[in-house]
């Protein structure tokens, strides 16, 4: 029961977020003024009795975001942000989108379609080399090749 | 200090002193200690907000001694009756652990 109270009191607190945030700056600010204006009545610069009060204070973003993550619920707040921005893309964004992406497909199809059963092949070094091998044979002249250039023949089991 | 002992510390400030603001109960916190105690004041302003949403204080703009717009902390009915709740356990707690201070290995014989 305990549990539920603390997270429902969680949940109002996410949906209130602006409004705790902002009363929390503005206390906060308060703060800050006040305690100037004691340095001050202390005796100190307005420089250093503003910059006294502020390192008496501490961290004001850090005190708000840790206020902000023990009473509220992050994981839900970011899940409704993402949320909120899937739903804000306008339709022409997203048909934009997909029509960069079609046409760079479409780019790369002619090289795709450039590559045949020899260029895969000849991709591995191994087979570049017995295809090289083989194509020199049979288009050498006659007249290079040395007078047993029968035996130059591959064999039929390559 | 545990942000226990702090909540307790400005439910019995207000309790004693009425409605203060922020820097008041601070301030007034400090002075109480004999200057023993320094608040660290970045955890006040969210102690502060958690007491109220749980309802134990209760708060509202007001002007301060110097004229400047504050927001003033009171205690509420709840809130009393938890610092009376929390005032006698830590009595208790204190109590116990003043018998442990205290205590000598013959008193165990």
């Amino acid at each position: 029961m305990r549990l539920l109270r603390r997270f429902l009191m969680r949940l109002s607190n996410s949906a209130m977020r602006h409004r705790a945030d902002e009363r929390l700056r503005e206390e906060i600010a308060e703060h800050l003024a006040l305690q100037t204006e004691e340095n001050l009545r202390a005796g100190m610069s307005s420089g250093e009795a503003r910059r006294q009060a502020v390192l008496k204070l501490g961290a004001a973003e850090a005190i708000q975001e840790n206020h902000h993550s023990e009473q509220s619920l992050p994981l839900i707040e970011n899940a409704l942000h993402d949320l909120r921005y899937a739903v804000r893309i306008d339709p022409a964004t997203i048909s934009t989108q997909v029509r960069e992406q079609v046409q760079s497909v479409d780019a790369e199809l002619p090289v795709f379609r450039a590559q045949t059963l020899d260029d895969v092949l000849s991709a591995s070094p191994f087979n570049t080399a017995i295809f090289q091998w083989k194509w020199l044979h049979y288009l050498q002249p006659p007249h290079c090749c040395s007078r047993d250039s029968e035996s130059m023949e591959p064999s039929p089991t390559w | 200090m545990s942000s226990w002992t702090l909540a307790l510390m400005v439910l019995k400030t207000l309790d004693i002193l009425g409605p203060q603001h922020g820097y008041g109960i601070a301030r007034r916190i400090e002075q109480i200690s004999g200057d023993l105690l320094a608040v660290n004041q970045g955890t006040l302003y969210p102690l502060l907000l958690k007491l109220e949403l749980e309802g134990s204080i209760a708060s509202q703009w007001g002007a301060s001694e110097n004229n400047r717009r504050a927001r003033f902390y009171r205690l509420t009915a709840a809130g009393r009756k938890r610092l009376q709740a929390e005032t006698r356990d830590w009595e208790q707690t204190a109590a116990i652990i003043a018998r442990f201070f205290k205590v000598k290995a013959e008193d165990l014989a």
